[in-house]
Formats: C-alpha cells, structure tokens, sequence
C-alpha cells in the first residue's frame, strides 16, 4: 500500500442460501461493518460465489473506488482463489483481498446459538477488516516449464501416461526400478472383465513406447534425488545395477509406482502349506489345460477362494480400505476355473462386482454353480491343516450352518497396499499419504490426480487401490494436467513466500533446517552470507519466520503487523461512539 | 405486440470453430472436466449443455461421499472457471442435432434453443421472477417445489442468466381465429392483475365484453383441460375483465396521434371494419370509418338479440375505438370503392358482411308469415314491432335460428319449433344455446327437413317435412341428410322463420371486384388484398357468414396488409404467424385433479322469456378466479410479458428465435452423463402413490440449504420431522427383469452418505438401510461404511424390500423385507423411505450413433475400444466418451474420465495444429 493511498474496503456478508443466513443475521454484520474504520461500502448477499455475487464485487469496486474486498462467506480453502480472481478483473492486486469464514467458524458449529453466532461473525468480520486495511500488493510471478515429464513407474498406468504424452508431442522420461516394463499386469494370466492375458494387453503398449522418439526408457533405475519446483524440477536417476546416474530437467512429474500385492503371512494359513497361495500368485501360474497343486503338481479339482484378505480390518492401520478390484477378480477366476474343476467355492464378506460388466461376470460365475458362501464379519473362517488338507471351517450367513471343505488349493484375495518403498517416494516428491497409505490427491472429488505439490501427479494404484482399466484412466487424466503445463509453458507461482530481511539475518542457519521444502539456502554472494528463500519452491508454512531467532523473515501476506491488527480488532472493539460495532 | 409482427420461424445459422478446436457434450462434472483440461493446452473448445446451465447432476448434490464437502460448494470454482476460461466457448439449452465427419474434421450441427432472455443483458438480478405468474413443478427440486415459467435453476448457474421456458403455444391460443392469448389473460387474472389481463385481450380483439357474450368460442373445444374434466371457460372470463373495468370506471380514453399521412377508409362498421380500424389507428393512420346505417356494430347489433348482448356494452366498446381517433360517418352508404379512392384515401377495407338471407327455395316462402330470420331478427333489433302467432317454427341449426326461435318466443308465441334437418350433435349453434333455448320450452324437431310450406290463402298455415337419416359425411366432415321415403309428416304453424345461411348482397362495393361464385370479392387467403390492390376485405362479405371472431381476426391482419401496403413492405413476410402447436401428450395433466368448471349465473327460464333482458349474469371475482385457476398452463411461459416489464436492462425478447450453430472440430468429448432410473417403475414399493416415499435425489433437494424446504428434513405428507427413516437399495439396479442387469456404482454411497447426513441433521433419528451388498469400494469409501455403521449407529439390513404399504391414519410406511442374514421376514414401520434408484444412460445419442455410427452397448451405455488400453476412447476415432456415458461412475471417476478424454482428445488436435 503506498503512504498516499487510504484504504476503502468494501465489505460483502454472503447468506450461502440458508447456510449461513439461517443462522447468523447476515444484515446485521453487514449494517455493524458498514460502521468499522475504512469501511466504505457493506452489503450482503444470496450466493457470493455465483456469477451475481461476482459481479456486484466487480460493480461495488468500481461504483465507491474500493482498493480492499472482504467477502465474509466460507472457508477460504475453496473460494479464496475465485474472490482474488474476481478483485484481479475488478482492477486490484489479487492479495488486497481478505477471506473470514462464517459458515465452517460460526453458522455450522453454531447453529444452535445464533445470538452469540452473530456476534461472533462480527468480530471476525471487524478482524477481517482490520487486516484488510494493511494488506499490501504482492507482485505476480511466473516461472518458465520445462517440456519434459518424469514418469515414476513404468506398469500400465505408467505406460499408458508415456504413451499420451509423447504421442501429445512432448518428452517423457519413464522409469521404473523392475529390469522390464509392465508392472504386476504383466504377470496376470486373466484380466477381467475381458479375457485378455495381461501380456496380451501390454506388448503392443510396450512395444509403441519402446520404438517412441520422445520416451527414454530407464529400467532397472530409480529416482535417487529429486529437486526444484514446478516447470523446473532436476532429477537424478540412477542405475541399480551399474549405479550410473544421469540427470533430467523435468516440468512435470506422474507419479505411478503403483501398489504391492500383501503377502498374508498369519492369514488362513499362508505360507503353512504350498497349495495355499494368494490371487496375485494364483495369476501368475503358467496358463494351461488344467491348474496343477503347487505341491505336488496334480491337477486341482477343488479350489476354493477367501476375499478381503488385509482389506477392509476395521481398525487395523493401512489394512481398513476395500482393495476394489478383488471381488471382481475373484468372481473372473472362480468362473474361469469351474470349467476344469468339479467344486469352486468363494467365501466372502460381500461381493463388490460394482464395475463395467462385472455383474455379467458375477452372474456367469453362479450360473456355472460356482459356490458363494457369505462368512460372518465378526466370525472369520478358519484354516488348519489336517492330515496334510487343506480343512476350511466357517459360518454360513444364509444357511446358518457349520460348514467344513478342504480344497485342493486355496487362493486368497489378498489387499492391495503401498510398495514398501512408498515413503521413500513420498519424501522425494513431497507426497502426503492418506490413511489407506497410498499417496493423497489434491481433492479426493474433484483433483483425484493431482497432489498438494504443484507439478506432481499421481495416478493408478499410487493413489488407491484399483483395477487396471481404472488406472489406465487415470493415467490418461495425469498425463492431461501434465501437458496443459508444459503445453502452456509457464506457469504462475504464489507470492505468499518468504522474505528474508538480509540487514537482520544472523546467519545462523536455524531457518534451513527449519524448512520442509529445502527452500532456504544461504547466500554465499553477500558478506557475511544470508538466508535466501527460492520463492519457488517455498510454500508459505512460515515454520521458518516462527523459527527465526533474529525477526528478519516476513511472511508476505501474513506479516506481524497483519495479524497483530487482527488480534487488536478482536481484543478492543471499537465503541460506538468511535464509529465502533453496536454491541 | 408479438402476435402479428414476429416474423416467421427462419432459423438462422452461424458457423464457428475448426479443426483445431475440440467439442464436448455434456457440461456435468465430467464434461467441464473435459473442457478445461483441453482449454488448459491452449485448444478452442465448444461446451454444448441441453440444460439452461452447466453443472449437471452434482449442482443438484447436497454433501458430496466420503468427506461430506458441500457439493455445490466444491462445484461452484469449476463453474466459474469454466464460464471464465479465455478457450471455453459455452453454448448452454443447445444440443447436437446433426453430426457428420471424421477424426480432425467433424462438422456438428448445434440447435440453440431461445432462451428468450439475452445473455448479454441478463444480470441474472432475479426481478421478472416474482412478477411471473406461472409455476411449474421445479425438476431441478426433482419435482419438491415450483419454479416459475422464467427461471434459473439454482442460484449459482452458470451462465446466470434466466431462462423462458416456453413449451409452445396453448391450443386454445392457436384455435382461436384472433388468437386471444387465453393462458395469458388467465393466469394474470389469478395474479390479481385485471388491468394487464384485459390488456393482453384487447392485443387481440378490440371487444372483449361483446366477444365475451356472443363468441362461440372456438378456444374452448381445444382446451387440454377438457381431457381432464371440462374446457376452462375462458369466453366469460375475458367477459368478466370487461364488465369489471365497466364496474370499476377505470377506462381511460388513449388517443393515437396519427402520424401516418395516408388516409385509409373502411366501409361498414361490422365486427371486421371496426377491427380493422382500430389496428389501423394504433399503427398511427386516420382512419374512417362508412356505415350506411344509422349505428355502428353490423349484425352485433341487428342480428344478436339484446338477451345476449346488451346494447350498451356494445356501444361502449365501439366507443373505446372512437377514442383511439377513428372517425365514423353514419347513414353514408358507400356505393363504389373507387370513389372513395379518388377522394384521397390511400387504401380501402371492405367489411360489408353478408346481409342478406339464403332462401329455402321451397314452395309457400313467399307467404305472409315467413320470415328470413336475419330481416326478422333486424326488424326487432330496430325497435320495430314485429308481430308473430302462437306457433312458430325456425328452419336451420345455426345461431341464427337459435336466436330467432327465442326471440319468437319473447314475442309471444306460445310455442317454438326449430327444424333441423341433421341430429342435435351437427347443429352449428353454440350448445349451451340450444340447451337454453329448450329451457325454454323451444321444441328441437330433429332430422327433419321442409319440404313445402302450406298455406291458406297465401297465409302460413303449416309446414310439411320428411324425415332424414345420416348417410356418410360430405366436405364439411358431417354426415349428409339423406330423406327417408315416405316419411313426410305436417306441423301446424302460424310462422315460419327461416334460418338456413346468409350470403353477400347483389350490389355494392364488392362488386367491383373479382369475385366468387358466392359472389364473394375473391381475396388473398393471407393479406385479405382483393383484386384491387387498395382495396382489402374481410369479414362476412368473404367468408359469406362466419363468426364475428373470424371477422376481428380478418380486420387486424387486413389492417396488418394495408400497413404494409402503404408502406411498401413485403405483404407476405412471416405470415401467417406460425404458431407452435403442443402435442396433447407433452402436456402433464396427471398432476391437476379433477375440478369442475364454474358456470356463470343465469336468469331463470320462467323469468327471462318474458323481456329481452341479458340471461347470462357472467362471473363474480371469487368465480372468475377459482376458473382462472383451472387453467392448467399448457404453454409453460404465457406470454404475458409481465417479466419484459419488470426487467430494467431490457434483456427480454419473448420474439427470440432458435438458432442452428455449425461447428467445426477436430476430436469430440461426450459427457452426455445419466438419468435416474424411473423408480415408479417398481410399484410394489409405492412411489408417487404414498406421499412418504421418495427418491435419493428428492431427498438431497430435501436436505439441501438450497432446497424447497431450506435445507429442513420433513415429511411430505405432514412436514413433521421423521423419527425413522430408511433407505432402499438397488432399486433398478442389479435387477435383468428391468433392464438394468449392472451394479449402479454410487448409490451404496450416496445412500449411506444420506444416511449419515439425516443424522447430522437429526442426531436421534433411526436410520435403517435395506441393501443388498454394501459395495464402498472407492478411497475412503469403507471407511466412511465404517464410520456410518459405527459412529453414527446406521442399521444396515441386508435383504430386499419387498413390499412398502401406507398407513392410511399416519401415512406412515410400512416396510415388508427379507433380513436374509438373520433368515427372517421382517415388517418395519418407518415414517419415511427413500429409495435409492439406480442410474440409466441418457438420452440424446442418436445423432452420434446416426451421423458417425457410434456403437453402444447392449444397456445403451456407449462402447469403449478397448477397457484396457483405451478406455475413453469411442468406437469412432476422435471421439472420446468420459463420466457416466460409458458406464455409471462416482464423481472423481468422472473427473478422471474427463481428464483422460481430454488427453486423448488433444492429441488428435494436435496433430491437426502440426
């Protein structure tokens, strides 16, 4: 804010439909705010977000000269984007706008009490105020993109995300730590809902990708170091086996490294027997005329199949999510093998063929007899061993019955979890991870491929469980957000970073360590050296200002005196005869 | 005035795009998806919505599964960044109609429906929505509440701007020869707004007091609502508008300045001079008006007796017309059009009627005591004293014959014959007529025609008939008279007054035209120009007799030619104004209930064949509005321009037409999305006949802070809150018998969703879901089962419903199913059941399927190349399929989709843009 320029904030109280407006007197904050200091303009409103709401900000701005906007609706989370846009086009700096949340602060958690709910919403409006008026212009920065995209993981997603970008016109760099492409799909014998091998499925795309001018394929490599910020990413990937490193400037990275089949060792007696083997293992037995035992290599007349093996344990950490492809899965073998076998027997929690002709395949499996038998949820089967046999004891839900078979082998459909190494790929890319372990998309709605790290897309099984056509899907919808970058070229970054004041700066160092990001390296060109902050890669935490030892770091957009005026505006409300609320 | 000047339906057509640019239908979740993420790489891109606004099925979502974010909320920046995006060019309430082409070059033809409403103008203030009188179930509610025929679905649209919804123009409208605009008129009355109702008639006919009185009212026989119960009487309610300005005083006289310089002159002051007149005055000629007898009005006034139309309310709405500035000459018979003309009229309207009556040609009609009904019916209307005996027959069907016979009657004779020679259902005359006339004691002697008239010293003294049977119809569609051999038999009578027909007299004007062999001047069928280019003529001296709303509606479009005439304009552009006809079964008439059509008070038979006193007492208010109130708005939008009003930036132009928009692109992204599977379909479970069963997405408008009830969970049958509800699952879906052998996807979640937020809500409600598999397969879908089941102590009862009856006392339902778990019948009581319907694919493909030979599924969901490889990709080569086209999907799914689509799509512009 120049010295000259008074602030003239308008202030704008949105209902959100009844949300709001059904508990909180959105007229009277609005009548009281017209009152607080440089407020030049107050009014409220049906709907702020919409179109109409928009507009009056845009009419509001010009019609009194604001050069401050407070819009006191929701959570600043998903609107604050949409209002600084609206300011941007009504000719202000997009930072001279200011955010208070009265739905998720006051009118949800409230609701009972709108007397103290509206008083309430007027001290934060009246904090809101105070912080408007020393809000200053930040300057709008962008940064360039490189046209190449890093692709982590090289099964189908991966595969798939390579394919449309390079055939979109731009650079792929596609790694993956395995010796050959392909994934786990690679190794199934049995795709559903088509009858496909996965081989079947993978060659031609291996193949395509191979011969491709603009993918370089690195297998048997991983990404050893990782660094940068979005458009300008620099990775070193390294060779295991010869440790030979090369280097990539990167625009944008998918992240595809997919998932590990769980190994159910303490599950229905897995591993206490050969013939009993997980769905993942049971895929990758060589296709032929009829299925051998493990053990002895007779053929199998009895298989049986238990679902939710590690999937959907309540309160059992990373093993609470349904792993989504099994039951369908399941139902496509089951069908499969009943025409060599004389009894298929499925037990199961509930059957979850939810998918594109899924039904048709969970219908085919009962038509040809093959046997479904719910198993209670508090009252798992059990697996022992007698004689050398496979004894399956459990509950039938629907016959209310003790029943006992022993199958030739046992396969069971065991949870789809993160590779072991998930951490290690998190850290490197700056990856949050949700509770099912797997990698946490920016919006679980409506951002499912992009991550809280701009640049960085995940897709296919590194962002939950799924099946293969859904994670072909979403590696087609990564590989879109990676091109509109590179496609556009350059790219806006925040200017709600970090400043470090060098006449402060102690040199001490305390801030580097400080920082998630690696944001902060040391100036070597000053004397003595000082703190220096890549406005790129910070993302504004401020745990670097908390830590400061000297205050030399401000945090643009949130400094001192910002937040102390809000404190202040809370803690001594003007009175009325100051032109203070009416309380 | 839209009525006449709107110029015809052409639909024109603008040409836009290239093969660089991509299309998307559909502007769901999925397809805005789509939109951006090919905007975002720098693509032109057409966003094509069949809806007045994007957003699809989400913006009607409450909270969104697993993290309960407010769906409109997290939808609301997509909107906006998808109205906003420099590569995004929106064409909202279009759809694809025609599609040809291949990958790199499809040219699509886009029909964009008027909206009525000028995007560019529209603010979206919201100010012609109280002022709209017309209510229509919300669909964007699913039907919970209204929302007026001009609307925006909810309030963060996008664009946000209003839309007319027009479903054509009301029968009644259409059947009308003036094309009164019946549902207009009507539901201003409801509104309380008389003066603008009686000024959407008079747009139409400049007599809406006498039209009100004598109109046969050809409106009435379309009228939808008489497929119901009865026709709504629309007659007396413009009837009531007049009499109530009457009652009221509140007529003010509007002069028109005439600012033409052409004089025009019309000959006879009938129905169709006077019509013609008056348009010509409001369209600023001067205008005069030649009547060769001493009052104006025609056969208003000397042919309808005064029991139907009091002289005074003629002469007041004649008046009215002399206000506006035309002149009138009386006694001044005009013998020669082209006198007239040199006497510096430019232009002459012709609207001598046909005065003169047909003859029976039977022997004896020229003997004392016949008459022919219309020099009888004059002579009364003139004050003469007309004298007859005590038995009198009428010859004819007509309501000239009715009016004749009754007026023999008022005169004294003791007793009245009409003779008709077809059945009661072929008389001309209007029913209500010829059942009054019987009322007072007027004998209908049926399928019977004169033969001869007896005389007695060439005095009446009978007349002789035969007998008639129906043969097969002739032209005019009724069945012809055949005479029955032998069958002859004689009334006696004192007077015989015929009424057979009427035709154009032997002289006058009209005679110096070309004319028929009706001797009828021969006119053009649309501009009424006659042989003489200056001289146009309507009304009875063309028709030979019609009705007086024929002749209006020939005086207004004849005035329309002789403006046009003068003006040098083309006489035939966009004319006839083509109206747009409803088919019947558009018209949703299961909603209204039965209600029986009000009839006016009429002075008893007994009492009022003594004076010529008017027997139709017409409407009270309270009456004329519990009739208006039967209309059941067959046109949505009535056209009564209320909202141009009310609307301060002129953004209204109810003459708005559709548009076609050619487009050409390169690749093509369907998000066309889903419908609801039609859960009545299932009637065992009782939708739409117990009021407590309602669907999943009635209950998300239920609970919505948006919604009809603001966001309170009620009850429809009483609006209490319930203490249980419970959800059904898998209703048309997982089912081969219906059609829907596959798995829905999102209702286990959206039902435990719902489950969830009935708690939040109502923390002590009991909430039961009866499911069949809980399927809560996507990320942080189990968990939020878990946390349903657990923390918020949702029933989960696995089994399906089989039966849901009502509590006739309570309107409670009771739940008959399965527990198949604990293997057991149950029955439960539950104040409200929601049922979870399953989702179909949506309509609107067959352009697709035409045009570029689209394969779809078997369940009509569009197929995909390879579910592998190339799951978004169509069986055409650049075009894509996203969201729930190609099977049912949950939002993030159709997010992905939509991206992926995108992708694909690119890449095939791309390749266009090397």
């Amino acid at each position: 804010m120049s010295d000259a320029e008074e602030p003239r904030i308008g202030v704008f109280i949105c209902h959100c439909g009844h949300n709001i407006a059904g508990t909180v007197d959105v007229k009277k904050v609005a009548k009281v705010a017209a009152e607080f200091p440089h407020v030049v303009f107050s009014t409220d409103e049906m709907f702020m977000c919409a179109d109409s709401g928009q507009q009056l900000i845009k009419d509001k701005v010009k019609e009194y000269n604001l050069n401050r906007v407070v819009v006191a609706s929701c959570s600043p989370r998903m609107h604050e984007p949409t209002f600084r846009k609206v300011v941007e086009e009504a000719g202000l700096n997009r930072y001279l706008y200011e955010q208070a949340n009265l739905r998720e602060h006051v009118s949800w958690c409230h609701m009972r009490e709108p007397g103290a709910a509206t008083e309430k919403a007027i001290d934060l409006v009246r904090m809101s105020v105070a912080r408007a008026a020393r809000l200053e212009a930040l300057p709008l920065k962008t940064v360039k993109v490189e046209p190449r995209t890093l692709i982590v993981g090289a099964g189908i997603a991966g595969l798939r995300a390579a394919l449309d970008i390079a055939n979109r016109g731009f650079e792929v760099v596609l790694v993956d730590k395995d010796s050959e492409l392909g994934g786990h799909v690679r190794h199934w014998t049995h795709m559903f809902p088509d009858d496909k091998s996965g081989p079947e499925v993978l060659n031609p795309m291996i193949e395509k990708a191979r011969k491709h001018k603009r993918i370089t394929i690195l297998t048997g490599s991983k990404v050893r170091e990782f660094d940068g910020y979005i458009g300008n990413f620099k990775a070193t990937i390294e060779n295991i086996k010869t440790g030979d490193q090369k280097e990539f400037d990167i625009g944008a990275v998918i992240v595809t490294t997919g998932f590990t089949p769980f190994k159910p060792y303490g599950y229905f007696g897995y591993g206490e027997h050969p013939d009993i083997v997980t769905l993942a293992e049971l895929q990758m037995m060589p296709p032929r005329k009829d299925l051998l035992k493990p053990s002895d290599k007779t053929k199998a007349k009895k298989i049986a199949f238990i679902g939710c093996v590690g999937s959907r344990e309540y309160g059992k950490k990373g093993h609470e999510h349904c792993s989504r492809y099994c039951c369908s899965a399941v139902a496509k073998a089951a069908s499969d093998l009943r025409d060599k076998m004389d009894e298929v027997l499925i037990l199961y929690k509930s059957i979850r063929t939810y998918g594109k002709g899924h039904e048709d395949i969970h219908r085919l499996a009962r038509s040809k007899f093959v046997i479904f038998s719910r198993y209670p949820i508090e009252k798992e089967p059990t697996v022992e061993i007698i004689d050398g046999k496979i004894t399956i004891k459990w509950e039938d839900v629907f016959a209310d019955e003790e029943l006992i078979f022993q199958p030739d082998i046992l396969v069971l459909a065991t949870a789809m979890i993160p590779p072991e190494d998930i951490e290690e790929t998190a850290k490197l890319f700056s990856l949050t991870r949700s509770a099912d372990g797997f990698f946490n998309p920016e919006h679980i709605k409506l951002a499912p491929v992009t991550t809280h790290t701009a640049g960085i897309m995940i897709a296919g099984t590194a962002q939950a469980a799924k099946n293969a056509s859904e994670s072909v899907i979403d590696a087609s919808g990564a590989a879109a957000k990676a091109v509109a970058l590179m496609a556009r070229g350059e790219v806006e970054i925040e200017s709600t970073v970090s400043h470090v004041l060098s006449d402060l700066c102690s040199s001490c160092h305390t801030c580097i360590t400080a920082c998630p990001y690696g944001a902060i390296s040391m100036d070597e060109s000053h004397d003595p050296p000082v703190a220096l902050v890549t406005e790129a890669k910070c993302h504004g935490c401020g745990t670097c200002a908390a830590a400061c030892p000297s205050n030399a770091i401000v945090m643009m957009h949130s400094t001192d005196d910002q937040i102390i005026s809000m404190i202040q505006a809370y803690l001594s409300p003007m009175t009325e005869s100051e032109g203070g609320s009416v309380q | 005035m839209l009525t006449v000047e709107k110029s015809a339906q052409k639909i024109s057509s603008v040409k836009m795009g290239d093969p660089g640019s991509a299309l998307v239908v559909g502007g769901g979740v999925a397809g805005m998806q789509a939109a951006l993420d090919i905007a975002n790489q720098g693509f032109k891109v057409f966003l094509v919505e069949k809806t007045s606004s994007i957003g699809g099925k989400m913006a009607m979502l409450d909270k969104t599964f697993p993290t309960l974010d407010c769906s409109a909320c997290i939808l609301t920046p997509k909107l906006s960044e998808v109205a906003h995006h420099p590569n995004i060019e929106l064409l909202t309430y279009s759809e694809v109609k025609d599609i040809k082409g291949k990958a790199g070059d499809f040219k699509v033809k886009v029909l964009k429906k008027a909206r009525y409403v000028d995007l560019e103008k529209c603010s979206g203030c919201g100010d012609c929505v109280p002022v709209c009188p017309t209510e229509v179930p919300n669909e964007f509610d699913q039907g919970l509440g209204f929302r007026k025929a001009i609307y925006v679905p909810f309030p963060q649209a996008t664009p946000n701007t209003h839309t007319i919804d027009k479903r054509g123009h009301p029968a009644c409208r259409i059947n009308c020869p003036a094309h009164v605009n019946g549902q207009g008129f009507l539901a201003l009355i409801r509104e309380h707004k008389y003066d603008d109702a009686l000024e959407i008639v008079r747009r139409s006919i400049p007599f809406p007091g006498t039209l009100g009185r004598v109109c046969p009212a050809p409106c009435e026989e379309k009228c939808e609502r008489g497929l119901i119960d009865n026709p709504i009487n629309i007659r007396d309610s413009h009837r009531w508008l007049a009499d109530y300005e009457r009652e009221q005083g509140t007529y003010t006289p509007t002069p028109v300045k005439p600012d033409k310089k052409k004089k025009v002159a019309v000959i006879g002051a009938g129905p169709a001079g006077i019509a013609c007149a008056e348009k010509l005055a409001k369209l600023g000629y001067p205008v005069t008006v030649f009547e060769a007898r001493e009052k104006p009005g025609g056969l208003l006034r000397y042919g309808i007796p005064e029991y139907r139309l009091p002289r005074e309310i003629l002469d007041e709405e004649i008046s009215m017309v002399e206000d506006l500035g035309v002149k009138f000459k009386f006694n001044k018979k005009i013998r020669s059009v082209e006198s007239l003309l040199e006497k510096g009229f430019s232009a002459v309207f012709l609207g001598i009627g046909a005065p003169v009556s047909s003859r029976l040609k039977v022997d004896g009609e020229d003997a004392e005591g016949v008459f022919h009904a219309l020099e009888f019916l004059d002579r009364v209307n003139s004050g003469e004293k007309v004298e007859v005996g005590n038995y009198v027959a009428v010859i004819g069907g007509g309501n000239a014959a009715i009016d004749a016979a009754r007026v023999a009657k008022r005169l004294g004779a003791y007793k009245v014959f009409i003779i008709y020679r077809r059945s009661r259902a072929e008389m001309p005359a209007i029913k209500s007529e010829i059942s009054d006339a019987e009322d007072e004691g007027i004998e209908l002697v049926l399928l019977a025609n004169p033969v001869e008239i007896l005389t007695m010293k060439n005095k009446v003294a009978g007349i002789k008939c035969i007998r008639m049977r129906l043969g097969e119809p002739d032209e005019s569609g009724r069945r012809r008279p055949i005479p029955i051999p032998d069958s002859e038999f004689t009334i006696q009578l004192d007077n015989v007054i015929i009424a057979i027909g009427q035709r154009v007299g032997e002289d006058g004007p009209h005679t110096e035209l070309k004319t028929t062999s009706w001797g009828t001047p021969v006119v053009d069928p649309i501009t009424y120009q006659t042989s003489n280019p200056c001289v146009f003529a309507g009304g009875d001296v063309v028709t030979g007799g019609g009705l007086v709303v024929d002749a209006v509606a020939h005086g207004h479009e004849a005035a329309e030619s002789i403006h046009r005439f003068l003006q040098g304009q083309d006489m035939f552009e966009g004319r006839p104004v083509e109206f747009k006809e409803i088919p019947s079964e558009d018209i949703p008439k299961a909603r209204f209930p039965k209600q029986e059509k009000v009839h006016p008070k009429k002075l008893k038979p007994t009492i009022r064949v003594d004076s010529f006193k008017e027997i139709e007492q017409g409407y009270s208010e309270e009456e004329v509005l519990e009739e208006a109130g039967r209309c059941i708005e067959c046109g949505i939008c009535c056209e009564c321009e209320q909202c141009v009003k009310a609307c301060t930036r002129e953004a209204i132009d109810h003459s708005m037409n559709d548009e076609v928009v050619e487009l050409n692109v390169g690749a093509i992204v369907i998000a066309t999305g889903y419908k609801l599977f039609d859960v009545s379909r299932y009637e065992r479970l009782g939708f739409g006949i117990h009021y407590n069963v309602i669907h999943a997405m009635q209950f998300e408008r239920l609970i919505n802070a948006a919604g009809p009830t603001h966001g309170h969970l009620v009850r429809l049958s009483d609006g209490k809150v319930p203490k249980s509800i419970a959800f059904v699952q898998c209703v048309g879906s997982r089912d081969v018998k219906m059609g829907v052998p596959y798995c829905s996807r999102i209702c286990c979640m959206y039902a435990i969703k719902n489950a969830v937020m009935a708690k939040e809500h109502h923390p002590d409600i009991d909430v039961t879901i009866y499911y069949t598999d809980v399927r809560s397969f996507g990320k942080g879908f189990e968990e939020f089962y878990q946390m349903a089941k657990r923390r918020f102590g949702v029933h989960f009862i696995r089994g399906r419903v089989g039966q849901i009856d009502e509590d006739p006392h309570t309107q409670d339902l009771i739940v008959s199913y399965e527990d198949i778990v604990n293997d057991r019948l149950g029955e439960a009581r539950h104040d409200m059941v929601i049922l979870s319907p399953g989702i179909i694919p949506a309509e609107g493909l067959e352009p697709f399927m035409k045009g570029l030979n689209l394969r779809l599924y078997e369940d009509g969901y569009i197929q995909v190349l390879d579910q592998f490889v190339d799951p978004v990709d169509s069986s055409v080569k650049g075009v894509y399929v996203c969201g729930c086209s190609d099977s049912p999907k949950d939002i993030p799914d159709s997010v992905t989709a939509g991206s992926a689509a995108a992708m694909h799509a690119t890449i095939v512009l791309s390749k266009e843009r090397e």
